[in-house]
């Protein structure tokens, strides 16, 4: 009996070691990648992701990419640099542009002005939406490709705007206009209960510095080295923000996800958003909507977002194979297909020209707003600095601090000594 | 007045009031439960509707399809039962052995060496995640099965249980074993093993159970579904499709994740409540 | 000499893993926690307590704690008392006794992961469980978590919802074992119901009660996962406990000093908080063998 268990007991542990030896994934003469994404907007893009990289290796024998997908841009960040300084380094990964600095800090990602000259240099660099380059370059050398990019923009819900008698073709141009509107968009209760919001916008950072632009502040520094916070301008932003929130017209504190769903479920009558989740909120949505540029104060300005393509430093056959696997990905018919099917604008200016892409946003024009915006209005950089993700935890927690009513000028003191002291090591 | 004491005594006196509290409480701390699988059979649109129902107006199952479809659960089930299965294997080796020492050897050293067992206790593996992650990863474990398991291989809970039960093996059985030849390895395996099967049964459902439910340290140390366990592919999941309310296929998900676990602590609840409390107790 | 050997032999194996990851991890957080190990320094720098000081100056730091402490507490205090009354009731009815065993034991087997995306769920604001039911009895809805003043009210719920069975069930083992004659002997004497649970009761159980508030104090101190699923030690900070405090410094931020110095506070804390306990309460607690 006794000796049953015994040999029941080995039996399990030698079949379970045996399962843990994982099988090499290399096949002889395939180079085999490891690629981290996130998703950082709403929809299934996951799903989207990994079939183009399906597709990818179906189109060639030399290069298998797994995708890898690693959560929102904070978490696959996280992943990134945690598995780059504990020596298992993804191949590549798309990461928030603005990690940049932080990569560069511990020196994860190789430069990718060899593999550029390879493809023709300047010419090869043109292709992409100006824009969008910027903050890919850093010391003269380009560090990353475009891939999911946006700005952010408003959805309004031109259902909304019909019923309480707003002109549905006239979003909000203005700060001012944008508080009327709400006032006339939200809908309270007998009892005092707000039903509908006239406006959400998320405590995200990424919408702070439009706003913080656009009453003529500044928030990072041009090396990203210094975060400003403590500033006349960023408490009227607070002011303005505060403002909505007392008068109920403006839910205080809501997070990134659920004030997407609000909008698709017409909680609230305007968003501020990513065009990246224009897709999503089309395809969930039973209300007619539609998107316009952000409304300005002082300053008519915007900033660009979202992720680029990194080389990690592997080896040279790792990082060739890489190359190879982005620049398939950025083809314009493939940059069209990440489009359509999220929201995104388009990195290469070809895509534009391809027919398919020209009817879907000859059926959604909204589609184009994000790139309107980019090319008409004035376009800052993202929030760029070292110690990214410290830095935008800090930003969106003071955020919510100050929204959830603690002192403005203390809290405002106190974030900004935070801030220096994360970023000492760059004084 | 008289009438309404005697009322209340004939309450006390048959527990009505416990069993209407209890009755209560119980079904509060099922609401969870309930909401789960009500949920999880519903259709996006009738949940987003302003009305709730428990019960859906149709009942449908295609949740339980799309979850699977957008998560590789069957990957995540065999990774969370090799797991499981092979850290009970280990631990039951690791802690017989070291049992049996506590429990009949005399040597220098001893208490002490208990004691250092003992202080496991008390400091829980979430605390040590950042060292423990920098030596798997210096041993080139990171995203395998065994990073997630190894640190859970000597088990001083286990250690403990089963040095309480070995003691209670009266001597005269060991000496009888003796006489017939059996001596060191040979009695573990053949006298206390045996004879401790309740305290084993008792430590492997609670084992089982802490790592099936584990969530935090597979999370560091895994990147992939070759080593993702049920737990971490469930909160994944919902990264991937947050913005979206589906909480339709996310609590369908989260059944899938439950379902095994809550099944058969069903059927052999007394056993289970026996196990965890026996478990609890002797320590 | 092998026969002495042989008891260390019997060790050896749990001994090893034991060593490697619990007893050398520990010394390495603390050996750690004296560098500046960051991404502006990727290759550590000794730099003595500066990693120390730089979290006794830092309100999030001092934030997290208190967050942790009441989160301990209340758990401790609400689900203990909570458990032995339901232990009580429970001793005390024959009929459906089982159903409410496994009524109120269940949550303890579901993944804490999974139970807190639930509770997330019925969370929600506006069209989740809480506020829906909230508003059909009239009241406002509540912003569970996103108001920087509840949140971690919220999660403690959770904490207390998961954990309450089990500790019920290690009372009922308690009650279980006190002798009947104990108290059919205080009933004999005339003891009242409160008399019988101050004098013998709950005096029987003290050793239980003791080891409940340890698992307990354990157990509310390494919570994370339903921060990391719910809030992300958001809003504000407000639900940010001590090891997610851990998890966000060193591997979100990677600050892997800070980490190490966090571990070590963390480390020193538990083994002093119980060497106390078993000191001050320890000696006092009746142990029936």
């Amino acid at each position: 009996m006794s000796k049953k268990i015994l040999l029941i007991i080995l039996t399990i542990t030698l079949i379970v070691s045996l399962g843990w030896t994982e099988g090499k994934q290399e096949e002889k003469g395939v180079i085999y990648l490891r690629m981290y994404y996130p998703v950082g907007v709403a929809g299934a893009l996951a799903k989207l992701m990994d079939s183009m990289v399906a597709d990818f290796n179906k189109s060639q024998n030399e290069v298998y990419v797994e995708s890898i997908f690693a959560g929102g841009y904070r978490e696959a960040m996280e992943k990134a640099q945690t598995a780059f300084l504990a020596g298992k380094p993804p191949d590549v990964a798309v990461l928030d542009a603005p990690t940049l600095l932080t990569l560069l800090d511990i020196n994860a990602i190789i430069p990718l002005d060899t593999f550029i000259d390879q493809e023709g240099g300047k010419s090869y660099v043109d292709e992409f939406i100006p824009a969008f380059m910027k903050i890919a370059r850093h010391d003269g050398k380009i560090w990353s490709i475009p891939w999911q990019r946006s700005t952010p923009i408003l959805y309004y819900n031109r259902d909304f705007f019909r019923e309480v008698g707003l002109d549905p073709e006239k979003p909000p141009a203005t700060w001012d206009d944008l508080r009327n509107y709400s006032r006339k968009l939200t809908k309270t209760d007998t009892s005092g209960q707000v039903s509908r919001w006239g406006v959400e916008i998320a405590i995200n950072f990424w919408l702070f510095k439009p706003l913080l632009l656009q009453a003529g502040g500044e928030l990072d520094n041009e090396a990203g080295t210094k975060i400003s916070i403590d500033t006349p301008e960023s408490r009227v932003v607070f002011n303005f923000l505060l403002g909505m929130a007392n008068e109920k017209i403006m839910p205080a504190v809501k997070q990134w996800a659920e004030t997407v769903n609000d909008f698709t479920a017409g909680v609230t009558g305007i968003l501020y958003n990513s065009t990246g989740a224009l897709t999503h909120i089309r395809k969930s949505t039973k209300y007619d909507f539609n998107t316009a540029f952000l409304p300005a104060y002082k300053r008519r300005v915007c900033i660009e977002g979202g992720g680029n393509f990194f080389i990690f430093k592997t080896t040279k056959t790792h990082e060739a194979a890489a190359w190879k696997f982005i620049k398939w990905m950025t083809k314009p018919e493939n940059t069209a297909r990440w489009s359509l099917g999220s929201g995104y604008i388009p990195v290469k200016k070809a895509a534009f020209n391809i027919p398919e892409y020209k009817e879907y946003t000859d059926k959604w024009p909204q589609a184009l707003t994000a790139y309107k915006q980019l090319m008409e209005v004035d376009t800052e950089r993202n929030m760029m600095t070292h110690r990214v993700n410290e830095i935008v935890k800090l930003v969106n927690s003071t955020t919510e601090e100050i929204m959830g009513g603690a002192d403005l000028d203390a809290t405002l003191k106190q974030a900004q000594a935070k801030a220096d002291k994360i970023l000492e090591a760059y004084q | 007045m008289k009438f309404k004491y005697s009322v209340l005594k004939r309450l006390v006196k048959h527990n009505i009031l416990s069993h209407i509290l209890l009755f209560v409480i119980s079904i509060l701390v099922l609401i969870p439960l309930f909401l789960m699988v009500s949920t999880a059979f519903k259709s996006l649109p009738e949940l987003l509707s302003t009305d709730f129902h428990w019960i859906p107006k149709k009942i449908i199952f295609t949740n339980f399809r799309d979850a699977m479809e957008v998560a590789p659960f069957g990957r995540y089930y065999m990774n969370t039962i090799i797991l499981v299965i092979s850290i009970l294997a280990v631990q039951l080796v690791t802690i017989s052995l070291a049992s049996y020492a506590f429990a009949r050897l005399k040597f220098p050293g001893r208490d002490i060496i208990f004691l250092f067992f003992l202080l496991q206790l008390m400091i829980p593996p979430q605390s040590i995640v950042v060292p423990n992650y920098i030596t798997i990863a210096s041993l080139k474990l990171l995203d395998t099965k065994l990073a997630i398991g190894v640190v859970y291989f000597a088990s001083a809970f286990g250690t403990f249980l089963l040095r309480q039960a070995f003691r209670a093996i009266p001597r005269d059985i060991e000496d009888a074993a003796k006489i017939d030849g059996c001596e060191g390895l040979k009695t573990v395996f053949h006298v206390f093993i045996p004879l401790a099967k309740p305290s084993f049964i008792a430590f492997a459902l609670v084992s089982v159970t802490y790592h099936w439910n584990e969530f935090f340290w597979p999370l560091i140390v895994t990147d992939t579904v070759r080593a993702r366990t049920l737990t971490v592919g469930l909160a994944m999941l919902t990264q991937a499709t947050e913005s979206t309310p589906e909480w339709t296929l996310t609590m369908a998900a989260t059944i899938i994740v439950v379902f095994p676990l809550l099944t058969i602590f069903v059927i052999f609840q007394r056993r289970f409540i026996q196990s965890f409390m026996h478990s609890g107790i002797k320590g | 000499m092998l026969k002495k050997l042989k008891p260390y032999l019997y060790l050896l194996p749990a001994l090893f893993f034991l060593i490697i990851f619990t007893y050398y991890p520990v010394f390495r957080a603390i050996y750690l926690s004296f560098f500046k190990w960051n991404t502006s320094y990727p290759s550590k720098v000794f730099t003595g307590f500066s990693n120390y000081i730089d979290l006794f100056k830092n309100p999030d730091f001092w934030k997290v704690l208190k967050n942790s402490v009441i989160y301990s507490l209340s758990t401790i205090v609400i689900s203990m008392s909570l458990a032995l009354f339901l232990a009580i009731q429970v001793n005390k009815v024959l009929f459906m006794s089982s159903f409410y065993k496994v009524a109120l034991f269940y949550p303890t087997v579901i993944p804490m992961a999974a139970a807190a995306l639930i509770w997330k769920w019925m969370y929600i604001p506006d069209y989740g469980l809480l506020d829906f039911f909230l508003g059909k009895l009239g009241f406002p809805n509540i912003n569970w978590l996103n108001n920087a003043k509840i949140a971690l009210w919220s999660i403690i719920a959770v904490g207390i919802w998961k954990y309450i069975g089990y500790y019920m069930i290690l009372f009922l083992a308690g009650l279980q074992n006190i002798p009947k004659s104990l108290i059919d002997a205080a009933i004999v004497e005339g003891a009242n119901g409160r008399q019988r649970f101050s004098y013998v009761i709950f005096p029987m159980i003290s050793s239980y009660t003791f080891f409940i508030f340890i698992i307990n104090i354990i157990n509310s101190l390494q919570a994370i996962d339903q921060v990391y699923i719910m809030t992300q030690g958001g809003p504000a900070n407000s639900t940010n406990l001590i090891v997610y405090y851990i998890y966000e410094q060193a591997f979100r931020f990677w600050n892997r000093g800070i980490g190490a110095t966090l571990t070590t506070i963390l480390i020193i804390f538990l083994l002093v908080l119980v060497s106390f306990i078993f000191r001050s309460i320890g000696r006092r607690v009746y142990y029936e063998v």
